[in-house]
């Protein structure tokens, strides 16, 4: 079954947070709902839609940004008192706007989630959770990793309260009390959490920063995963979730907004798995989406708010048009008042600015005055995609992207995009001299484009900084910069567990160094590793290569560490950073390494066939364009041996293929030629020279005469 | 305006005017036409209607009186007994029965070959009925799907209307009230 939605554009407020804006419960039967939303600069506005427009029930004034909004109210009683956070503060509005709680939660930080439910108050802080009931202080957790979303079960199953976490590390961390019952490993870092079944019971939403949804069933000591959406097709993170019976067939439908604009409903076939009902793209990231009623009484909508703060309808009611004889539909009278307005409103404000402008040009004349730089805010992500082994790094600015220059030191390759409309040019840049540029690059936005997104490659081994200059379409014109690091393994991703039976490579660190020291090392070289030292004596961090699929294991202590890899080039990487980070602090560190030969036909193996994949097709691809030839002349393909008649057949789908991966070989050859030299180079060796005779052998590849070579060259 | 038509407008009394209302079966006509009524003159039930029934109700200037034909299939050729007296027709249209939109566009087309009605310039309003379904085709849709731009010589108008909520009816009855009005003056 198929549904249609019309978009409806209803308001639009400052930049808003992720879950910042709520419905708030119908009063009475069949009613349009109220919604309330809350921005950066700290205005929390509730409003109801009447005729079209937009009516404020209550507007606060302006103070610091709002992070959260949630609903609450006595139990048993409709949930419709507004709390906000923003700061470490948390301050609650009855429906009508009078405020009737300032709760300061005295952290260093600023809350970054909420959740409450009756008179308990749960709050999160970058690394702290906190659990107040009646403001007074009840539990408190410190987890490993950062905290993305907070929410919380009341079942009858449960004796109490049961918070649930999401944590950047991919987990979701089960509370009871100020301890940690257990942990839910999920796909990805969980970034929203939400109740499935609004009244109570245990199932848990959750959505990932790489765009994948879930349902977890909580039970008392362990939990299990209903089902999970996959994301094949790429879409964006996902930052809010709700459920709502849009499609009116009696079963709650999952509702998606992700990072890329992207709003999904899911709905439930007989079988009780989820499918994709519908799809709509909104250009920029949704942050909250909700479900229910507001335009129009008895038709049901979604409602979404956006990054840059408009708060937009998906309803269901049809758009309506009036027509008659003529050969143009008619514009709706809703339509003409509306240009109108904006028409009568833009020319107030033109005048307004041209006078503005002029007074600003004559005080620039002044001495003693100061030019402020209006600031703005960037929403900008930069993540590790574990399919392509590749950066996609995404900017967004409230408004529209006038160009952006990236810069780079460190050798990085930028991709394509197909969703990007701006033009690009690269910059010749000297890498030779010292501070020198690998990459200059900029970006020439088409209008209106508020977000904009890049794929980086980077090579193992070699680190350094990405910037990026935005500059948005404003007046006067500014400029803010951004820094990505890019880390010497940059394409290690944190996972779990590891496969224990791989012929590992150990290093082993020994010296004069505190946790936190070598904690901020791994830091340096290791994606995805929290900033903060972990609690404890010891630590260990799993990880695997997204390209090769090798896997490390880190663990260290104060004065120790040890890293395990079947990647012999890991190891070397690690080792020279290591130790060129313990040289910048003056620490005598002692080396030791333990290598496994095996490790090395290993990882060839595990090259293997992405390197005769990668060959075959470039061979493929090199006969297409003759084939095609002999095609046109003889007119058929009849006469050509199966095999030709094959790459004939899907000739369209490997010039695809090769044209997305022309770096792809030259990656596998270097990692290769890593590997080589790492080899010899813990064996004291020096085989630079012999890399001439290896290229030569990969050119005529057989991994037999490879591994051969590699034993003994 | 004549002196006679001044006359009814001071005495407050309403000129009349025959309508017919055609559609097919279960299209909601008699729903319509229920909604027009003053709130106290409702019916409750509303029931397939049998060979045709006469309604009346007012606007602000115009009394209605319509004929309200049965859509049923055998009752249909009962239509055109009446087009002499018609000065205006509303045709209603179940929006979202695409299977019969043909069958409604061929009645409709011998509507508008039916010699009492060709060379008549009278208004027709259309009503895309049954807009709340959630499959509903719109409007202009549904003028594109009975081909609604081919009719040249007459005045129209389309318009979605969901007969149980009322929605849309007005919009339509005053577009008709106006057109009535031009013709005659």
């Amino acid at each position: 079954m198929e549904i249609h939605l019309n978009r409806v554009d209803y308001t639009q407020v400052g930049v808003t947070s992720q879950k910042t804006m709520r419905l708030l419960p119908a009063v009475g039967k069949k009613t349009t709902q109220k919604v309330a939303i809350a921005d950066h600069d700290g205005v929390l506005m509730c409003f109801g839609m009447k005729k079209g427009e937009a009516v404020p029930v209550f507007k606060t004034l302006p103070g610091p940004k709002v992070s959260r909004m949630d609903l609450g109210g006595a139990l048993g009683t409709p949930q419709e008192k507004i709390f906000v956070c923003s700061g470490s503060q948390v301050r609650g509005f009855t429906k009508k706007g009078k405020q009737f709680l300032t709760f300061d939660a005295n952290l260093t930080e600023s809350i970054n989630a909420m959740h409450v439910s009756g008179a308990d108050l749960f709050v999160c802080a970058s690394y702290i959770y906190n659990h107040y009931c009646d403001c007074k202080d009840q539990d408190y957790f410190l987890s490993g990793d950062k905290i993305n979303d907070i929410t919380c079960l009341s079942s009858e199953k449960f004796s109490r309260l049961t918070p649930v976490v999401a944590c950047q590390d991919r987990v979701l961390r089960v509370l009871q009390g100020s301890e940690l019952a257990y942990d839910v490993e999920v796909p990805g870092p969980p970034s929203v959490l939400e109740l499935y079944n609004k009244d109570g019971g245990d199932e848990v939403l959750y959505g990932t920063t790489d765009g994948k949804v879930g349902l977890v069933q909580i039970g008392e000591r362990s939990a299990v995963t209903k089902w999970e959406i996959d994301n094949d097709k790429k879409k964006g993170g996902i930052l809010c979730v709700d459920t709502y019976d849009i499609i009116g067939d009696g079963v709650s439908d999952i509702l998606v907004g992700r990072d890329d604009g992207t709003v999904e409903v899911f709905g439930f076939d007989s079988s009780n798995e989820p499918t994709l009902r519908f799809e709509h793209v909104l250009s920029e990231s949704v942050t909250s989406i909700q479900g229910g009623c507001v335009g129009k009484e008895s038709y049901d909508e979604i409602l979404t708010a956006t990054y840059t703060g408009w708060v937009t309808g998906l309803t269901t009611e049809p758009q309506k048009a009036e027509a008659g004889p003529g050969d143009e539909v008619r514009m709706s009278k809703e339509t003409q008042s509306k240009i109108e307005s904006l028409r009568a409103e833009l020319e107030q404000l033109q005048v307004k600015v041209l006078q503005g402008r002029e007074q600003y040009q004559q005080t620039s004349q002044s001495s003693t005055a100061v030019s402020a730089v209006p600031v703005f805010s960037i929403n900008d992500k930069f993540t590790l995609s574990q399919d392509d082994a590749s950066y996609s790094l995404t900017l967004e600015v409230q408004t529209a992207i006038d160009n952006l220059l990236l810069q780079s030191d460190v050798p990085i390759d930028l991709l394509d995009v197909d969703k990007n409309s701006a033009v690009v040019s690269f910059s010749e840049c000297d890498s030779e001299q010292p501070n020198g540029n690998f990459l200059l690059a900029t970006y020439r936005c088409q209008a209106n484009t508020t977000r904009l997104e890049l794929k980086v490659r980077s090579i193992e081994g070699q680190y350094g900084t990405l910037q990026a200059y935005v500059t948005p379409r404003l007046q006067p014109k500014t400029c803010q910069v951004r820094q990505y690091q890019i880390k010497p393994l940059s394409l290690h991703q944190r996972m779990h567990s590891i496969d224990p039976d791989r012929p590992m490579n150990q290093l082993s660190l020994v010296g004069q160094f505190s946790f936190a020291e070598i904690h901020s090392w791994v830091a340096f070289c290791l994606p995805e590793v929290p900033e903060k030292t972990p609690a404890g004596e010891s630590v260990t961090f799993y990880f695997h290569n997204t390209f090769l699929g090798t896997q490390l294991e880190a663990t260290y202590c104060k004065g120790e560490g040890h890293f395990k890899s079947d990647n012999i080039s890991t190891i070397s990487i690690l080792s020279d950073v290591l130790s060129k980070e313990a040289t910048k602090k003056k620490i005598n560190l002692n080396i030791s390494y333990d290598i496994n030969d095996d490790s090395v036909s290993h990882t060839l193996r595990m090259i293997h066939p992405k390197l005769e994949y990668q060959l075959l097709l470039a061979r493929k691809v090199q006969l297409v364009d003759a084939l095609k030839e002999l095609q046109v002349h003889e007119g058929s393909a009849d006469f050509l041996i199966p095999e030709y008649r094959s790459i004939l057949d899907e000739s369209a789908n490997l010039l695809e293929e090769y044209k997305k991966q022309p770096a792809h070989l030259e990656r596998l050859y270097g990692m290769i030629t890593d590997l080589f030299i790492d080899k010899f180079k813990f064996k004291g060796h020096n085989v630079k020279t012999k890399v001439s005779s290896l290229l030569e052998i990969l050119d005529n590849y057989d991994l037999n005469s490879l591994l051969d070579f590699f034993s003994d060259p | 305006m004549g002196l006679f038509d001044k006359l009814v407008g001071w005495l407050g009394l309403k000129k009349e005017v025959n309508v017919l209302c055609l559609g097919l079966d279960n299209s909601g006509k008699t729903t319509i036409i229920n909604k027009l009524k003053p709130s106290n003159a409702q019916v409750q039930d509303i029931v397939p209607t049998i060979g045709f029934s006469i309604e009346k109700f007012k606007t602000s200037s115009l009394s209605f009186t319509v004929f309200d034909m049965s859509g049923q299939g055998r009752y249909r050729n009962l239509w055109e007994h009446y087009y002499k007296e018609g000065q205006a027709i509303i045709f209603v249209i179940d929006s979202a029965d695409k299977l019969r939109m043909v069958v409604a566009k061929e009645e409709l087309d011998t509507l508008l070959s039916h010699p009492d009605i060709k060379h008549r310039r009278i208004p027709i309003l259309f009503f895309a009925n049954k807009m709340d379904v959630r499959d509903a085709l719109s409007s202009v849709k549904v003028s594109q799907l009975l081909c609604l731009e081919n009719i040249r010589d007459k005045p129209w108008h389309i318009c979605t209307t969901d007969a149980l909520k009322g929605e849309g009816l007005q919009e339509g009855v005053d577009w008709l009230q106006d057109q009535i009005k031009t013709m005659r003056t």
